[in-house]
């Protein structure tokens, strides 16, 4: 109960601003008469979802040697199969505009299906080597199939597993020892950095385009928003790591920043913008560790300096950001 | 608590209100307008993300700045303080700005507790004011004290939560601790469910006896716990207590058959308890206690009973929680209005959400299997493997 807002409701009712049928509505959820327990229901499905995959993964490890590989191979495929069907029959149909279930239990069904189908084909691959040498293929399928389900079944949280699987493809191809004949750890590093650099403008470019074009609009956020933390990693990791050429990174990063910090100051985009703001505040520390050699009074003073100037960059930002909007 | 503090807390109230009757699609964007033109609240809303990335900067300048002083180990106790001092001077002015709740107050009065508390602890651990065990529990309650102060007068309900906590930990360090944590928790959960909704108290104290009351309800499932009872839990933390140890291992002590039992009981009543209670009383708070309290049973049982292989047990779990929501969701649906008792599976004001991304990964994390190297024919690994690389590391 609101004691607040129930007072709140009878005086906006007086002043007309709430009619009769919206205060007495709003008025028995702020007396608590009613209660909603959606959240409740949608925790409970979430941790049956965790402990039946937890339960999967743990039947996958103690019996594939007894029961056999092909069996279990089919039998979580059954199960994935029926989650898929039952969200399915539960969704409507396909639209490129938001069209999420109104059912709670669809999302978590589709979601446990597609953890089901993601286990499984890793278990195929494990145990039946179909991709040999090429056994990080199988996470680019289950990307794709991840991709497929999150459009068809309009589900933003199963686009972040596709995203996440697809950039983990690109940085295990790179990194299997046997991909790249030849390449010391060094290079492989600065292939994954790459990697990085382009699923983070891959991503974003793809978010930009499909909002433009009407098409799922409304993942855009999800697509810019992991190519963002994307982009802005591979640049933090050549800053921080690259022995040889962290000025050139560092260069990168204060243009790639700047960059970030007008066009999300212009589209007001918070979460990009602090985004940006944390890359380019890490991204500092590198050039105050060269500037100082060791630690000391010294060092701990810029440190404060550089975070408090951070700061009032941050509050500046929000203020100007207010007022403008 | 300052009364323009507390004004703007039930204005923030309100606003958070009116924004989820417009999320659902309750008002229309005018009269969202004219409520907030009605309740203006002059302050400034960030995103969750700024908030957390504001707590971090002030905490790297004012960390920052501490160490550079260099305060030698004489020096700690006056620096501390006055650091300590500073802050609170500092959350006093950001709590009555336009800034509140921007992360900025948060950090301040954090850093402020913190800067005191080490204050103390140098003058009882240091200095030797009193002997360890006696300092130890000293300590304990300065925490406590200190807690409760920052809730009451500052309004953030997790310092209640913590002041709480160490109470109990404070109590824990005397003779006859569990039967005085069963006495103090009834007494607490009384207390805050009798001023639960005392429209005298501002929103951010109500939630501050919220804490109170969720911290009681746990400690109280702590103090009938069979496990607890077998492990000594609570009196680990005496002052001459068994220590740590007895967390794992089973001490032969003389917890009786009836303590057992009675225990063993409470342990398995407790969750319905909850549950029944915050079905009637139509409280998510009690739901949630109620739910954690059947998990952690669940756990117990498992503890003691041996049924079924570990992924038998997870899976039917997992399947029991799936079908007992949907078959409340279902009953719901089939009421009159979709209502029992004034609950209902409608998501109501509170704007429908799907799955959050991070929430998805973590079960993506939890669950399946990872394909082994070729250097490492047929290795299968479960329960979470890895990946990384293209900048993001992962699991499933």
């Amino acid at each position: 109960m609101s004691p607040e807002t129930v007072a709140a409701i009878a005086r906006l009712r007086d002043r007309r601003i709430l009619s009769d049928a919206q205060a007495d509505a709003f008025g028995r959820v702020a007396r608590g008469d009613l209660l909603s327990i959606r959240a409740e229901l949608r925790l409970l499905l979430y941790a049956g979802v965790l402990l039946l995959t937890s339960g999967v993964g743990i039947f996958l490890k103690e019996n594939h040697d007894r029961i056999g590989p092909a069996a279990i191979a089919i039998a979580v495929a059954v199960a994935a199969a029926a989650c898929l069907a039952y969200a399915a029959r539960r969704s409507p149909p396909f639209s490129w505009d938001a069209a999420a279930s109104p059912h709670v239990a669809a999302d978590y069904a589709l979601l446990l299906s597609m953890l089901l189908i993601g286990a499984d084909l890793a278990y195929a691959e494990t145990q039946f080597r179909m991709l040999g040498p090429h056994w990080a293929y199988h996470l680019l399928l289950v990307s794709l199939i991840y991709f497929a389900a999150a459009y068809r079944f309009d589900s933003r949280a199963v686009l972040t597993l596709a995203l996440t699987s697809f950039a983990a493809w690109r940085g295990v191809s790179v990194a299997m020892p046997y991909g790249h004949p030849g390449d010391g750890a060094g290079s492989s590093a600065a292939a994954i950095r790459l990697n990085a650099l382009g699923c983070g403008l891959l991503f974003i470019a793809v978010g930009v385009v499909l909002a433009r074009a009407r098409r799922k609009a409304h993942f855009e956020a999800v697509w810019v928003g992991m190519g963002t933390i994307l982009l802005f990693i591979g640049v933090l990791s050549g800053v921080l790591e690259h022995e040889a050429e962290w000025r050139i990174w560092e260069v990168a990063l204060v243009v790639l920043g700047g960059a970030f910090l007008a066009a999300c100051y212009r589209l007001r985009r918070p979460l990009e913008f602090a985004i940006a703001t944390a890359a380019l505040y890490v991204g500092g520390f590198r050039v105050l560790a060269e500037a100082i050699d060791g630690g000391g009074p010294g060092a701990l003073l810029l440190i404060a300096i550089w975070s408090a100037a951070a700061l009032i960059f941050l509050i500046a930002a929000t203020r100007r950001m207010r007022r403008a909007g | 608590m300052r009364k323009a503090w507390a004004d703007l807390s039930a204005i923030e109230e309100v606003r958070d209100a009116a924004r989820g009757w417009k999320a659902a699609g309750g008002i229309d964007a005018p009269a969202l307008s004219a409520i907030e033109a009605a309740y203006p609240d002059p302050r400034i809303r960030l995103h969750g993300f700024w908030r957390v990335l504001i707590f971090v900067l002030v905490s790297a300048v004012v960390n920052a700045l501490f160490f550079a002083m260099q305060p030698g180990s004489s020096a700690i106790f006056g620096a501390s303080l006055i650091f300590g001092g500073l802050l609170v001077g500092a959350t006093e002015a950001l709590r009555g700005s336009r800034y509140s709740g921007t992360g900025l107050d948060a950090a301040s009065s954090f850093w402020a507790l913190t800067y005191l508390l080490v204050a103390a602890a140098d003058l009882l651990f240091r200095q030797k004011a009193l002997p360890d065990e006696t300092a130890v529990t000293a300590m304990i309650a300065a925490i406590a004290v200190a807690g409760a102060l920052a809730a009451w007068r500052w309004g953030f309900w997790i310092y209640m939560a913590c002041a709480v906590a160490a109470a109990y930990v404070w109590g824990a360090r005397f003779p006859g601790a569990r039967p005085l944590w069963i006495a103090i928790s009834i007494f607490g959960l009384w207390l805050a469910w009798r001023r639960r909704d005392a429209g005298e108290l501002p929103p951010d104290h109500r939630r501050g006896l919220a804490a109170m009351f969720a911290v009681c309800a746990a400690a109280l499932y702590v103090a009938v716990n069979l496990y607890s009872v077998d492990h000594r839990i609570v009196e680990a933390m005496a002052a001459n207590g068994p220590g740590l140890d007895s967390l794992v291992t089973v001490q032969q002590h003389a917890a009786g058959w009836l303590v057992r039992l009675l225990a063993g009981l409470a342990t398995a009543a407790l969750p319905g308890v909850f549950l029944a209670w915050g079905i009637r009383a139509r409280r998510t708070l009690l739901l949630a206690l109620g739910l954690a309290a059947a998990a952690l049973s669940a756990v117990t049982l498992r503890y003691y009973v041996h049924v079924a292989p570990l992924w038998v047990i997870l899976s039917a779990c997992g399947a029991i929680l799936i079908g007992v929501a949907l078959a409340i969701q279902r009953a719901l649906r089939g009421r009159p209005g979709g209502e029992w008792r004034g609950l209902t599976a409608a998501p109501l004001y509170e704007g429908e959400r799907g799955i959050s991304p991070l929430a998805a990964l973590a079960a993506h994390a939890v669950g399946g299997a990872r394909v082994s190297t070729p250097e490492e024919p047929g290795r299968l690994e479960t329960g979470g493997g890895e990946y990384g690389g293209g900048g993001a590391t992962g699991s499933y």
